[in-house]
């Protein structure tokens, strides 16, 4: 098997004069090089995400010019990864370097230097690559100037948020080969395979029939690879060479030429009454989507459909919110932003709950009763509903359960937030003058799926032996997915889980599903597989009346009277029938079928799950270090199908969080180019660092899914940085704009206090 | 191109070898570093040579009022030894709080001294306990102080053909007080922003004598010679920490790079040296 790696550019911005790849051709054990001349040139978009693509069309997989450092420049094949290491280093390119853009507060300005000039350039919706704008968003929810014009006080403030970084412990990785039919195989650590041979069909310049894209066991994602990154790398390395070729990232190249979260700047402006009213509330984001417009929509919006529905105002406001939400999504020459877990969300919450924070402070109220006098209650309305759904036609939708009431309740109980909110002893009570404690909170909303648009398919098939093969196009990345989708076909046909034979995911065997994304797959591909097994225990249910009925030893049976359990059909006589014998009966005996299913699903309704996230600091109000001692998250994602999967998931959840909230944050130097290249100076949260973690689970049931259930994926990493935030101004009075709250960050929140 | 792994069993073979080899060897301790630089930075030795089965420099020993510790003593060695908190209480200190567990179990002392880096944690504790690095070739024996020893960030005075062997220095005296903290962006495993480590001895209401040590301030760790100077003789007092920790501040010269700025430097300079003398006071005060 041939090995691939990629040139990246070592400048922010130019075009490729010369490449010269004659040296590296002739190096012995070299297979191929591409570069841009070698390639069909098709416009298309890297993010993983159903059609029609919700952004623009900006990417080539090789181009004569390159937008970030580490931007790719050529592929090599070669027979090891010694020899293509080395000839990467015997390409000889020549670059004319152009002005580029590392702030995005100067990507629209007068002059700038456009990202995108290439003439095959696809628009989508308000994107404008002559202002370097890769999507841009405006909402208006009922009447914001009038809501202002109601309110008795406005609260403004800047928030600012970084880029940060998955972490996901198996890097990118691939592997292609032409299989005895002449179809190109692509084996690929995806969250999307479907997805995959859908976008990589006209790149390649194959029919998708011609493409097979296998997802084996992967090691996590976390959004990183909901993107078609290096799939194609591989796919044109082995069409080039007829071998089979495989490419993996190095650490390094995750950090300088993957995808990360958007950083944004974030204005907010809020119209408050004195009894503590939200009359209008109003986001403006600026979003920084690096040099491809990847996820650029989709993310940003998800800012505002999640952080800015949460509170609509109380009273006559909670029919007619004022919100506005305005974004603009630019260009700059730094490597893309794209899908990290939590998609918009963290960045959203980020400002809206230090906001909220302070504007309880201001009011003087209680900052949990402030917030719950606001936000959401059950029967209303999303507001965003009605306004915006990613440029597709909007259609509301109510919101049925929200048990965030009780996740304060219980999250306050288990964090002992009445023996220490506002109580100066426990604030004192350290072992050093200049250690004090702090406790905050934030609340959360989320979504489930994507209503109207996003279908997993699920197929179920019975053996003779009474076991089951479920296929799913759902994609289990370490999430135990495979686990929680077998639970609920095992709870519908009354068998263990062991019988079945779960296989996920292969674009030639099962059936579609968007991938894993959006906090869907419980839900959604959930739901495919528990309608695909009723299918199935109703084919069940007719053979085994049609037996029991041959054996005249009792009264006749109607199927629908039999109940299935514990691996049998059992009529109400007392009489049943193995699974084995139906297995037997309906493959060898009569009237031979085979028992099986497929069913689909696409939601109405994206059922938003809600949390209380609370957090415990001790802080050193000299030196501006904090240490979270405990994070508490109280979470109301429906039913939980699995418990340990389900508390997992926020564990984990938290842990990336907590490094958002506290020491997280990808840089660049005045020349673009990325600072932190390894997990030495890109610090993650290790599992023996992290503070005492508690979750809790608020059950309710969403009566739009057959088993209840809300999502947990993505939510847990919204709510810990403000939380932590508010913690430090409890402890403090240093107010924070700007996370992760590093020592120095928090050393000039605290002098500024001072001063004011 | 092959490489040359080569495990002596003794010293002598390993002064032998590095005779013969030179500079095209590079010397294998612990391995906390030189392993993360061949994997991350590409770095290819033609010769590894192993110190790990030399059990001779593995050993702490005492020798009247002197420490010496062999050069593959670890942090966590050091961290555990039932003496060193007594003897040494900032070098404990300073292991204790370097990386992980399993760093600590595996980098030494002499690595430590090796990598030259401002930040050491255990290095900054022997340029407070005034240590001498004892260098070996086949040819030579010579003592070294540790000041003098470490030149710049990953420079140091070996020479090709020279071990680092071990450090040797006076155990404090039983009315010292000691002092060691450090600020980072976690809590653990962890370059410091700034680091700093003292000694004291207090009589009859004054301080005696004082060493200060700052690390990741400067290219090297600094002692500060105007500090110890002025403190030294001074009666105890809030307003001559004060003046101390402020004079600490003005005479540093911390820089900006990617883990922190130079006036945050500054201020934690101040705030580290003000909280190590008044704990150091409070401490021998209470003895």
């Amino acid at each position: 098997m041939l090995i691939a790696k990629v040139l990246h550019s070592p400048v922010a911005h130019a075009r490729i004069k010369n490449i010269d790849v004659s040296k590296a051709k002739s190096l012995p054990g070299v297979a191929a090089v591409l570069t841009y001349k070698d390639l069909p040139r098709v416009v298309y978009a890297t993010a993983g995400q159903s059609d029609p693509m919700p952004g623009p069309l900006d990417t080539f997989s090789l181009d004569n010019k390159v937008r970030f450092v580490g931007d790719r420049v050529a592929f090599v094949a070669a027979e090891t990864e010694e020899i293509a290491n080395q000839a990467l280093k015997l390409i000889n390119v020549e670059y004319e370097e152009l002005p580029f853009i590392i702030d995005p507060r100067s990507s629209m300005s007068d002059g700038a230097v456009k990202i995108h000039d290439e003439p095959e350039y696809v628009v989508h919706d308000l994107s404008d690559p002559n202002k370097n704008v890769a999507a841009a968003i405006r909402i208006d929810i009922g009447d914001l100037d009038n809501g202002f014009s109601e309110a008795d006080q406005i609260i403004e403030a800047e928030y600012k948020v970084p880029k940060v970084h998955q972490a996901h412990i198996e890097p990118h990785v691939s592997i292609s080969y032409w299989d005895e039919n002449d179809r190109l195989v692509i084996r690929t650590s995806t969250q999307v395979p479907f997805h995959v041979r859908r976008i990589l069909a006209p790149v390649l310049g194959l029919p998708m029939k011609r493409i097979r894209v296998i997802k084996p066991r992967i090691g996590g994602g976390f959004g990183s690879k909901q993107e078609v990154l290096i799939e194609d790398v591989v796919a044109h390395l082995t069409i080039a060479t007829k071998r089979p070729v495989r490419y993996e990232y190095t650490r390094e190249e995750e950090f300088i030429a993957a995808r990360s979260r958007h950083p944004m700047i974030i204005k907010l402006k809020t119209g408050v009454k004195n009894d503590g009213t939200i009359t209008a509330n109003e986001m403006y984001a600026l979003s920084d989507t690096g040099a491809y417009g990847c996820h650029a929509l989709t993310v940003t919006g998800n800012t505002g459909h999640k952080a800015m529905a949460l509170y609509t105002g109380d009273g006559k406001y909670r029919k007619a919110p004022n919100i506005r939400f305005y974004a603009d999504i630019v260009y700059t020459n730094t490597p893309p932003s794209g899908a990290y877990r939590g998609y918009g969300a963290p960045q959203g919450f980020w400002a809206v709950e230090r906001h909220m924070e302070t504007i309880a402070a201001k009011l003087g109220m209680d900052p949990i009763q402030f917030r719950l006098k606001n936000c959401l209650r059950a029967g209303e309305i999303h507001p965003f509903s009605i306004a915006w759904s990613e440029g597709r036609e909007p259609k509301p939708e109510y919101i049925q359960t929200i048990g965030i009431e009780q996740c304060v309740h219980q999250g306050k109980s288990a964090i002992g937030w009445d023996q220490k909110y506002g109580k100066q002893e426990w604030r004192d009570s350290t072992d050093k003058p200049y250690l004090k404690r702090g406790i905050g909170m934030a609340l959360m909303m989320h979504g489930t799926a994507i209503a109207y648009l996003d279908m997993g398919g699920a197929s179920i098939k019975m053996n003779e032996d009474g076991s089951f093969n479920l296929l799913v196009g759902a994609t289990d990345l370490g999430t135990g997915s495979d686990t929680v989708l077998t639970q609920m076909a095992a709870e519908v046909l009354g068998v263990p889980v062991d019988d079945f034979i779960v296989y996920s995911s292969d674009t030639d065997f099962t059936p579609f599903d968007k991938g894993a994304y959006a906090s869907s797959t419980t839900y959604i591909s959930g739901a495919a597989t528990t309608h695909a097994a009723a299918k199935v225990a109703e084919r069940i249910r007719v053979r085994a009346a049609m037996i029991l009925n041959d054996r005249t030893d009792g009264a006749p049976v109607k199927p629908d009277e039999i109940i299935l359990k514990d691996r049998r059909a059992h009529a109400s006589d007392g009489r049943a029938v193995t699974y084995s014998e139906i297995g037997h009966h309906s493959l060898h005996h009569k009237d031979q079928e085979q028992i099986m299913a497929v069913a689909s699903y696409v939601s109405p309704v994206s059922p938003p799950p809600f949390a209380a996230q609370f957090a415990e600091i001790v802080m050193d109000i000299e030196t501006g270090q904090v240490k979270v001692e405990k994070l508490v998250m109280a979470v109301d994602a429906g039913r939980i199908v699995n418990p340990v999967t389900a508390s997992g998931q926020i564990e984990g959840g938290m842990t990336q969080a907590l490094g958002y909230a506290v020491c997280e944050e990808m840089t660049y130097d005045d020349k673009g180019a990325p600072v932190e290249r390894d997990l030495v100076d890109y610090h993650i949260f290790r599992a023996d660092e992290m503070p005492e973690l508690e979750t809790i689970f608020v059950e309710t049931f969403e009566s739009s899914h057959p088993f209840g259930v809300k999502a947990v994926a993505e939510i847990p990493l919204d709510g810990v940085a403000p939380a932590v935030a508010n913690a430090i101004y409890n402890a403090s009075g240093a107010m924070l704009y700007e996370n992760p709250a590093t020592p120095d960050r928090v050393w000039k929140a605290l002098q500024k206090q001072k001063i004011n | 191109m092959d490489q040359v792994y080569i495990r002596p069993s003794h010293l002598d073979d390993a002064l032998e070898a590095l005779n013969a080899y030179g500079d095209r060897a590079h010397i294998l301790a612990g391995g906390t570093d030189l392993l993360v630089r061949m994997r991350h930075d590409g770095i290819y030795p033609e010769v590894i040579l192993d110190l790990g089965a030399l059990g001779e420099l593995r050993k702490i020993s005492r020798d009247g009022d002197d420490i010496h510790l062999g050069a593959l003593v670890t942090h966590r060695q050091i961290e555990k030894d039932a003496m060193l908190a007594g003897e040494a209480g900032m070098l404990v200190s300073a292991c204790h709080q370097v990386g992980s567990v399993q760093i600590r179990n595996s980098g030494t002392i002499g690595g430590n001294l090796a990598n030259a880096s401002p930040a050491g944690d255990a290095v900054l504790a022997l340029y407070l306990l005034e240590a001498a690095v004892h260098l070996q070739s086949k040819h030579r024996d010579r003592w070294v102080p540790v000041g003098e020893f470490i030149t710049a960030p990953g420079q140091t005075t070996r020479r090709a053909d020279e071990i680092i062997c071990g450090v040797r220095f006076k155990r404090l005296p039983p009315d010292a007080a000691v002092f060691f903290e450090k600020v980072g962006q976690r809590q653990a495993v962890t370059i410091s922003k700034a680091s700093a480590g003292g000694i004291v001895r207090i009589s009859q209401g004054c301080f005696q004598e004082c060493r200060l040590a700052l690390g990741a301030v400067a290219p090297t760790i600094i002692r500060l010679p105007e500090v110890e100077a002025a403190l030294a003789g001074s009666p105890v007092s809030p307003q001559v920490i004060d003046r101390a920790a402020a004079l600490a501040a003005a005479t540093c010269h911390p820089i900006d790079d990617i883990r922190s700025t130079v006036a945050y430097r500054r201020h934690l300079v101040q705030v580290l040296v003000h909280r190590g003398l008044a704990a150091m006071v409070a401490s021998a005060q209470s003895a």
